[in-house]
């Protein structure tokens, strides 16, 4: 059953892949002609125009442009960088593992805060602390996290004289002080995810301590230890899952932001300086490893989803 | 019965008494909302706030935005700068206020844009539903694969920066997640019978869509356009801050942030404060006017938290 599943929802998967890469691929077929010529000039990126669309392959008829471009992508041949002339497969491969190290921390930290404080908010509902911990996860969501950033690299900095180090250190050359690195930004990255994970665990936990079966274990004497975490956080935590999904893409996005604060050498600084070079093969690299990272991460969520609740087998 | 009867205004009556009677209903329900959801009526009045400062900037703000005032070269907060000065001698309260503008403008052009899309693919996708609605929900789901900062940084690298093109990029990712929600108010909004009688009577789609679907689904779209609009002021802030937002010299308060202003900010903390502190303040405010507003208008979308772009 669960392999028809897995099935069924790949099916649905490939065509929004397909879709996106068309996405992807259009975003420089949108290129103003100004633009071009400003490649061409400012950065000396080609002698002429005619060499200039040649290198972004945009001379020839536009179908054959995309499925070369995707036939390619699928053997890990990304095309060239224009600023720096190495193949965009090779730069990321050396980038993805620091974004991912920041995006792991960052969920591990908003899986830490995020569900034992939605539990606590369940089970003390409308209590001092249920309003204390809705009011923080609403102004989670609502603190723009490059401020956040910005004040927990200026402010210490006046007041203490310590700033958090925006050097990035090798895992090779010293691994504490690189997996250290990653705890701050990871921890301030997480908070909006952490603030998502509060009000979802705490309104599921709610349904879930109102059930029939719920009430039984009250009534036969158990403790609250027993009934809320054996009894009902194993039901109330399936739909939270699927939110880990939404989480993955969010915290890419903010990968960009962190990175460049942080000093760290990963894919949203690489995306960053890829606009700021005028870029564009880097730029459709990026957007497309981008959206299959998430596409795939939500097809395993979805499966696991499956897996948890066989309810929604259909 | 009787009630019925209460609500007619008699003929007779002067024009003046009917306009009171309305007003006191309005002020009637404002209460009850007060009353019942002390923090979004708090956060409405937030957002009041910052609507007069976009509008009155003139009256409100001591000096222009980009008046560089002789002499006060990084003032800290006092009684001649409320929040202090910046680098270049301009009064950050000042700047604040008329980065009020560019946060109204930006989130309330991308939120209209935004929604007229979204209900204009959310409404047809849920009404004839079929081969459409398939490929349309397909095409919903590859926009909302990106993660919202990346495909909107992307795609102003290509079409340049300014403020119609954040808004134009920003209204497409928005349209893409409030369609879905719209789509499925739609669906339960078709089963009822007054669409069914609609369609006897021998009313064509287009019509039914407008007249009969549509305002069914109205308190859906106010729930979500409070709930998005706090994400797209954070998303706007951040494109800002990362420099591909609202170009200078319109103060937005992502820009206040970044740029030359942030190599002085270890001599003058109040000035990566205070822009931070009128973002966080101003999203809070939209968060809980929404979460109240869905309470009271459409509990069915609790747990759901909009477009949310950060």
């Amino acid at each position: 059953m669960l392999r028809k599943y897995f099935f069924k929802r790949l099916l649905v998967a490939i065509p929004s892949l397909v879709l996106a890469s068309l996405i992807v691929f259009s975003l420089v077929r949108l290129l103003p002609g100004d633009v071009v010529v400003l490649m061409m000039e400012e950065n000396q990126y080609a002698d002429d125009i005619e060499a200039m669309r040649a290198k972004l392959g945009l001379n020839r008829p536009i179908y054959v442009q995309y499925f070369e471009w995707i036939g390619r992508a699928l053997v890990g041949d990304l095309g060239e960088s224009l600023y720096t002339r190495r193949p965009i497969a090779h730069d990321l491969l050396t980038r993805v593992p620091v974004s991912l190290e920041l995006g792991a921390v960052a969920i591990f930290f908003a899986i830490l805060l995020g569900i034992p404080i939605g539990i606590v908010s369940a089970i003390r509902q409308d209590t001092a602390h249920d309003y204390v911990a809705r009011g923080g996860a609403i102004l989670g969501l609502s603190v723009p996290g490059f401020w956040l950033g910005t004040l927990v690299v200026v402010l210490p900095a006046i007041y203490f004289k310590w700033s958090p180090s925006i050097q990035f250190t090798k895992l090779a050359d010293n691994p504490w002080g690189h997996v250290t690195q990653f705890i701050l930004p990871g921890l301030l990255l997480g908070i909006a995810s952490a603030a998502s994970i509060m009000r979802l665990t705490r309104t599921q936990l709610l349904e879930v301590l109102r059930q029939d079966y719920v009430r039984t274990a009250w009534s036969k004497g158990m403790s609250e230890r027993v009934v809320v975490l054996k009894h009902s956080l194993k039901n109330a935590l399936i739909p939270v899952v699927t939110v880990l999904g939404i989480q993955v893409a969010q915290v890419l996005s903010g990968t960009v932001i962190f990175e460049s604060i942080f000093g760290l050498p990963g894919m949203g600084r690489l995306l960053f300086d890829a606009i700021s070079e005028r870029d564009y093969p880097v730029i459709q690299g990026i957007n497309l490893v981008v959206v299959t990272t998430v596409v795939s991460v939500n097809l395993v969520v979805d499966v696991v989803y499956a897996y948890l609740d066989p309810r929604i087998r259909f | 019965m009787a009630s019925h009867v209460v609500t007619v205004t008699p003929a007779g009556w002067p024009e003046a008494a009917r306009r009171a009677g309305a007003l006191r209903r309005t002020l009637t329900t404002l209460i009850r909302f007060t009353r019942r959801k002390p923090f979004g009526a708090l956060g409405a009045v937030i957002i009041l706030t910052l609507l007069l400062m976009a509008l009155f900037a003139e009256w409100i703000a001591p000096y222009v935005y980009d008046q560089q005032i002789p002499g006060a070269r990084l003032r800290p907060p006092g009684r001649d700068f409320l929040l202090g000065t910046d680098n270049v001698s301009r009064d950050i309260f000042s700047r604040i206020v008329y980065g009020a503008r560019v946060t109204v403008t930006v989130s309330f052009a991308t939120v209209f844009l935004g929604n007229l899309l979204a209900a204009a693919v959310g409404i047809t996708s849920g009404y004839f539903r079929g081969r459409y609605d398939i490929a349309v929900q397909r095409v919903v789901d590859a926009w909302q694969a990106f993660p919202a900062l990346v495909i909107i940084l992307s795609l102003l690298a290509v079409l340049g920066p300014g403020m119609l093109n954040v808004i134009l990029s920003l209204s497409i990712l928005v349209a893409a997640a409030a369609s879905r929600v719209i789509r499925s108010a739609t669906l339960s909004v078709v089963e009822n019978q007054y669409v069914e009688a609609a369609r006897a009577l021998g009313a064509g789609h287009p019509r039914i869509m407008l007249r009969h679907i549509l305002p069914n689904v109205m308190a859906t779209i106010v729930v979500i356009t409070s709930i998005g609009l706090g994400g797209i002021i954070l998303a706007e802030s951040a494109l800002s801050f990362l420099g591909y937002g609202v170009p200078p010299p319109h103060p937005s308060w992502g820009s206040m942030l970044s740029g030359s202003g942030r190599t002085y900010m270890y001599i003058a903390p109040w000035m990566a404060i205070w822009p931070g502190v009128a973002i966080s303040l101003v999203v809070f405010a939209f968060n809980m006017l929404g979460d109240a507003l869905r309470d009271v208008l459409d509990p069915r979308l609790r747990g759901s938290h909009g477009g949310s772009v950060k």
